[in-house]
Formats: C-alpha cells, sequence, structure tokens
C-alpha cells in the first residue's frame, strides 16, 4: 500500500473514531439532559400531610436518587415552599410541588351559620401536634367554650403566635376573646383516640387470604381526613402449611415477594383509593399496614381496600379469612 | 501553606522525583477534587465541616493528603520506566503490526522529501552558473544590437513572482528560474540595460542582477536549508531499520540508530555506563533535567487520560449531568492530544541530549573502562565493536588496557 494510500486510511479510521465518539457523547449529553436535567426537582413529605397544612421545613425531604447528585442543585430553595398550604393530602414521599401550594388556606365556605375564627395556639405547644384536622377544644379563661371543633388550617405570622382557624357558631365565636386558645382533648367527653370515641362502621368483615382480584374492597368510600380504627383477629395460611395472624410472619425464612415493605409477609395491609386491581409500586404506593390494630387518618378521599402481604403471584389456594372490625373517629 | 509544603518536599524528595512524579499526581488529585467538587453536594458539604482555622483535626487531614499524594507519587515512579514504554509503543503484536504502517508511511514520506529537497538543489546548483551566463550574453546582444534602446516600463511577471515567493520564504525551483530567465533574456536582447540616464535601464538591471545573484542565491540555499531539514528530521525521528508504532518509540530508535551509524556506539550496551561517565558533569544535569520534565509529561498525559475516562462514564452514567459530560467529553480528548503533542516535542528535545552525549562523552566511558583512546574513526568504530562484543558476548576483549598513574 503507498505511503498515501496509508494516510488516507488512517485519516479516514480517524475522522470516523472521531465521529462516533462525538455522536455517542451528544446522544448521551441529550439524553442526560432530556431525562434529568430538563426535569424540575421536588422535595418529598416526610410524612403523610393533610390538606390546608402549613410547610415546615420538617416536612420536606431530598428524594431517594437525587441526595448527594448534582440534580440536588435543583432543588429550590426550601424557604420557598415553608410557610405555604397544600392544596390537597399529600402522603408520605409523594413530591411536594411548589406550584400546587397556596400562600392561604382554602376554608369552604358553608352556610349552616357558623363561621371562621382563629384561635391562638398556646407557644409551649409542641410544633406539629396540631395541624387541620385534628379535633380540639377551645378554652378561655380555664373554661371550655367551644369542646371539639376540627382545626380547618394552622396560621402563623412573624408577628405573633401561631392560631388555629376553627368554625364555630356565631354566639360562640362572640366569646372568642384575647385569651381564648387551643387544648388538646383530654376530658372523659372522648379525646379522638379513646376507646369511647369510635363508631363502628358496618359489621365485621371478612378479608379471604386469597382474595378475588388483588385487594379487597372494605369501604366504598372514606372522606377526606377521616380517622379509622381497625381491628383484626383470626389466621390464615400464607403459605402451604404456615399460617400467621393480621400482624404476618416476623420470623419469615420463605422466599416470598410481598406487596409492600412496610408491614411484614401474611400480614394484613390497607390502603386509600385506586381499585380492587391496583398494583401499587414502590413506596409511593400509600399502603399502609393495619396489622392485628391500626388508626389511620385518611389522606386522600376514596375506597377502603385489604388484603394480604403478599405477591399477587404467591396468593395462597386457602380459604382462610381475617376478620377486620372498622370504626370511625366520632366528629 | 502549600509552596511550604512543597518547598519542604524537595529537601525530602529529589526533583527528578517531584517534576516526575509528584507534581502530576498533585494535579491528578486537584482536578478530580474539582470535578468531585463540581458534581458531589455531599463532598462539598464534607468539605464545608473542614473548619478553615488551622485546628488539629484539619492538619491531620491535609498531612493524611499530602502523605497519600507522596505515596501515589512514589508508586508513579515506579512504574514510570512501563509509562513511558508504553508510550513508545511497547504494545501486542497485533497492535503494533496495525499501527506501525502509519509511522512506516510517516518514514516514507520524510525519505521522499530528502530525495526530493537533494534532487532539488543539485538542479539549482547547475543551474546557478549557467543561468548568471546566459543572462550576461542576453544582456550583451542587447547592447552590441540595440544600443540605444531601452523600454522597460515595468518589471516582467516572472520576476515579481519570484520576488513575492522569496519574500514569503517560499521554495523557488529551477524551473521558475528557468522561466523567468528566459523571459527575462528576450527583454535583455532587445534592449540595452547599460543605456545611460535612462530609469528603464535601471530597473532592467536591477531586475537581471537580482534574478542572477540575487534570487538565485536565495534558492539555493533555501533549498540547502529543506536539504539539512529533511536529513535532521530522519535522522531525529527513525531508526535505521526497524519502526515502532509511535513517534516517541521510533525517536528513541532514532538514537541507537545514529549512535551505532556514526561510532559504531551500542547504546542498549553502554548506556548506563554513558551514565557513568557523565556524572559530575554540568551536562548530565540537562539530560537528567529533560529526562524529569518527559517523565512529567508522559505522567500527566496517562493520569489525565485515566481521569477524563473515568469521569466520562460517571457523569454519563451516574451523575448523569448533561453541561459537565459535555464540557468533560470534549475537554477531555483535547488536553489528551495536546499533552501528547507536548511529549512528543519533549522526546524530541530529550533524544537530542542523548545524541549530544553520545558525541561529547563517549571517549569518557573508554577512560572508565580503562581502554586507549581511538586514533581516528574507524579505529573508534573497531573498538566500540570490540568493547559491545566483549559486554555482549563476553568475547575476549583484544584491546590492551592503558592505568593511568595516580597524581
Amino acid at each position: 500500500m503507498s505511503t498515501n494510500a496509508v494516510k488516507a486510511k488512517a485519516t479516514k479510521i480517524a475522522l470516523w473514531i472521531t465521529a462516533c465518539y462525538a455522536v455517542i457523547s451528544l446522544g448521551i449529553s441529550a439524553w442526560n439532559y432530556a431525562s434529568v436535567d430538563s426535569k424540575p426537582v421536588h422535595y418529598v413529605a416526610t410524612r403523610p400531610l393533610p390538606c390546608n397544612h402549613r410547610i415546615v421545613e420538617a416536612d420536606l425531604a431530598t428524594p431517594r436518587g437525587v441526595n448527594g447528585t448534582a440534580r440536588a442543585q435543583q432543588l429550590p430553595p426550601r424557604t420557598t415552599l415553608t410557610g405555604k398550604y397544600t392544596r390537597a393530602a399529600i402522603a408520605a414521599n409523594q413530591y411536594i410541588v411548589a406550584s400546587t401550594l397556596r400562600t392561604d388556606p382554602v376554608i369552604a365556605r358553608q352556610d349552616d351559620g357558623r363561621t371562621v375564627v382563629p384561635v391562638a395556639l398556646p407557644a409551649a405547644l409542641p410544633a406539629g401536634l396540631v395541624d387541620a384536622g385534628t379535633y380540639v377544644d377551645v378554652v378561655s379563661s380555664g373554661a371550655i367554650i367551644a369542646p371539639r371543633v376540627r382545626i380547618l388550617a394552622v396560621t402563623c405570622t412573624s408577628a405573633g403566635p401561631c392560631a388555629a382557624l376553627v368554625r364555630v357558631r356565631p354566639e360562640v365565636a362572640a366569646a372568642i376573646d384575647e385569651k381564648a386558645i387551643v387544648a388538646i382533648r383530654t376530658d372523659a367527653g372522648g379525646d379522638v383516640m379513646d376507646q369511647k370515641g369510635w363508631i363502628k362502621v358496618g359489621e365485621t368483615v371478612e378479608i379471604p387470604a386469597k382474595p378475588a382480584a388483588i385487594w379487597t374492597k372494605v369501604l366504598d368510600y372514606v372522606p377526606l381526613n377521616t380517622v379509622l380504627k381497625l381491628e383484626a383477629t383470626e389466621k390464615w395460611e400464607y403459605a402451604d402449611g404456615v399460617k400467621c395472624g393480621p400482624d404476618g410472619a416476623v420470623a419469615n425464612k420463605l422466599k416470598l415477594d410481598p406487596l409492600s415493605n412496610v408491614a411484614p409477609i401474611g400480614a394484613l395491609i390497607g390502603r386509600i383509593g385506586g381499585s380492587t386491581a391496583t398494583i401499587p409500586k414502590g413506596d409511593e404506593s400509600g399502603i399502609f399496614a393495619v396489622g392485628s390494630f391500626a388508626v389511620v387518618s385518611v389522606p386522600a378521599a376514596g375506597p377502603l381496600f385489604l388484603t394480604i402481604n403478599l405477591a399477587p403471584s404467591q396468593y395462597p389456594t386457602t380459604t382462610d379469612t381475617i376478620k377486620v372490625t372498622i370504626y370511625e373517629s366520632k366528629p | 501553606m502549600l509552596s511550604t509544603v512543597l518547598e519542604k518536599l524537595e529537601t525530602l524528595f529529589s526533583k527528578h522525583m517531584l517534576l516526575g512524579a509528584f507534581y502530576p499526581i498533585l494535579v491528578t488529585v486537584f482536578l478530580n477534587l474539582a470535578l468531585l467538587h463540581h458534581t458531589s453536594p455531599g463532598f462539598r458539604a464534607w468539605l464545608a465541616t473542614r473548619a478553615p482555622s488551622a485546628t488539629v483535626e484539619t492538619l491531620m487531614s491535609g498531612s493524611v493528603l499530602v502523605f497519600a499524594i507522596a505515596v501515589g507519587a512514589f508508586f508513579l515512579s515506579t512504574i514510570a520506566l512501563f509509562l513511558r514504554r508504553l508510550i513508545e509503543g511497547l504494545w501486542p503484536a497485533w497492535l503494533c503490526r496495525k499501527i506501525a504502517p502509519l509511522q512506516r508511511a510517516e518514514l516514507d514520506a520524510i525519505e521522499t522529501q530528502v530525495t526530493k529537497a537533494t534532487e532539488f538543489r543539485r538542479e539549482l546548483r547547475e543551474l546557478e552558473s549557467s543561468l548568471d551566463n546566459g543572462l550576461n550574453k542576453a544582456r550583451g546582444k542587447g547592447r552590441t544590437n540595440f544600443a540605444t534602446v531601452c523600454v522597460y516600463g515595468q518589471s516582467i511577471k516572472e520576476i515579481i513572482d519570484l520576488r513575492h515567493k522569496r519574500e514569503q520564504d517560499q521554495l523557488i525551483s529551477a524551473k521558475d528560474l528557468t522561466d523567468a530567465a528566459a523571459e527575462l533574456s528576450k527583454v535583455l536582447e532587445t534592449n540595452n540595460a547599460d543605456l545611460p540616464n535612462s530609469a528603464h535601464a535601471v530597473r532592467l538591471d536591477t531586475d537581471a542582477v537580482d534574478l542572477g545573484e540575487h534570487l538565485v542565491t536565495y534558492a539555493t540555499s533555501r533549498a540547502v536549508d529543506d536539504v539539512i531539514a529533511a536529513h535532521l528530521r530522519r535522522q531525529a525521528e527513525f531508526g535505521d531499520q526497524i519502526v515502532e508504532p509511535t513517534a516517541p518509540g521510533n525517536m528513541m530508535r532514532a538514537v541507537s540508530s545514529y549512535a551505532q551509524r556514526r561510532y559504531g556506539f551500542n547504546m542498549d550496551l553502554l548506556w548506563t555506563r554513558l551514565q557513568h561517565a557523565m556524572q559530575g558533569q554540568p551536562f548530565y544535569q540537562t539530560v537528567l533535567g529533560a529526562k524529569a520534565e518527559l517523565d512529567s509529561l508522559i505522567a500527566l498525559f496517562w493520569l489525565t487520560g485515566v481521569t477524563w475516562v473515568a469521569w466520562w462514564f460517571v457523569l454519563a452514567f451516574i451523575v448523569r449531568s448533561s453541561a459537565t459530560f459535555l464540557l468533560v467529553a470534549l475537554a477531555g480528548p483535547l488536553v489528551s492530544w495536546a499533552l501528547y503533542r507536548l511529549v512528543v516535542a519533549s522526546y524530541r528535545s530529550f533524544t537530542d541530549l542523548l545524541r549530544a552525549s553520545v558525541d561529547l562523552y563517549r571517549f569518557e566511558v573508554l577512560k572508565g573502562l580503562h581502554l586507549p583512546l581511538p586514533e581516528g574513526p574507524s579505529s573508534e568504530r573497531r573498538t566500540w565493536e570490540t568493547v559491545a562484543l566483549h559486554n555482549a558476548y563476553g568475547e575476549e576483549l583484544t584491546l590492551p588496557y592503558e592505568h593511568k598513574a595516580p597524581p
């Protein structure tokens, strides 16, 4: 091969390699831009946040997969979110999108004659103890002037202490003065967690270990911020010849894949919303553990489903059932 | 603080170690830390916890880093020879077979250039006297036949072109000169270039003298320069027979070939002895400095290459940052290419020093071996061949020893 031919061939190969390298590099760069850089990054909720919740620093977490990477720089400053209100309930680990937050809480108008008034929160009240949806008493000069009222939202200003917005009758509103404060309910009338404060919802239901679909529907519709108590008994066979109660098999050594990692294999688990055929994914599934006893504050309205914590393909062939009794907190 | 540390290190390590291994590692560590700082918030957060004040912990961290760099430098210095051989073409045979033809083509091109330049010079040498004679004859004819005529309003195009080439330091071929001489001769034959008080005659006379003397001289010396440059390039960049797959490898081979061809001096066998003979000479420090510079550039070339290739993958598939990835993907190869060019340039000056070492200090080797100095080039060649046979094959040394009496 002549000198010129060798040089021409080498130049051609070098150009090809350079072109391929440039195309691959530009392609990867474009792919990274399209799939990562161009998409906004959001914080996730550290816990379930009710509607009208006022965002505080502790509610915000950097999502997994972003933390420790260059994308974390794209997160908005936390101060742009704190102090704003959620427009709808946000489940734990779900994105908190800045554009969905409001600067003021949304208070629905009701034509029942009641008015919305602010009541001061005690300065010593631990942060996060009361929130939108919490039931409290309004106390003035040591006397309860409005028992068991629901907080619509908590508002705070830089000037003074935080206040709870509550809806009360006009005569009660007139009685609320500067000394009126919010008090957590501890009287015999029933704390929200008190047994006497619960109302049984329907009859005890049986949840089969092998459901007809993925989930067994228990309630058609549960309103937002409803507090439910679930009590479960009996045992079911979660694998051939192996039984467990609603709390699941804590010491399970079988190779079984659960639907969710929030509870042990074979435990009773639940979720609000979706359908009987929903196969939830990851930690953003909204699944909660029920076990033998659970109290759940409903983060978003929807139907209540229960099932066994196993992969659908591993549902047992048994006819065993778990009996579940459901209670709703008294209004 | 860093300058103080580096100054202290100079007392601990040799200058060669610092330049050839420590600084490249230092540069690479800073490069990697800068990229890590840019891409990793975790690293930035950790860095922020390091107080700028000189706490014991900070000093310890700094000491650990410097110690780690020093250990890295030591390790790098142990593989410096391997890295150098790698850049000189110590590759698998199949890869050498693929790449070496390119260097062979480069060698062929240089040899063609040498041949052409030599031929060019020969043609010009032949033309030099005949051109001047031809112009003088034409001038004589014109003076005789057209004693009162000289019409030469402007210089002919060929002369203007030649002057233009000279201004731009371009080559002037024998054909260019012959064509210009033919055209100018026609003018000289029909005009009197020596006509008094004529601006046209002055112009014609100037052109004739310029072509016959200055332009020809320029063309010849320019051709000689080209021949010398082509010969030097051939001699400096390639050995006699074997062609290595890389330019640095061929330059190193050229040194051995040079010593062997000129003096019969076998560099592979006698390099260590030559080094010993040079020790204590200021020139040896120059050679060592050039080698340290070369080692430093080679280390930087490899470390930078490994760095950008590793970061290419990290930024593409783990950190997934499009802008930083693009920057590394574009700047990485460019920096490597630039460093390779610097390595090649450094090899050129280093191998030149090696050739000079052979030229200047080869007799010191003979003195060190207590062998008599040769009387002339042919006896020197025989001497080195005898020494080589003795060293390489253990053949009997036929030369007498020469011991100097202690002073």
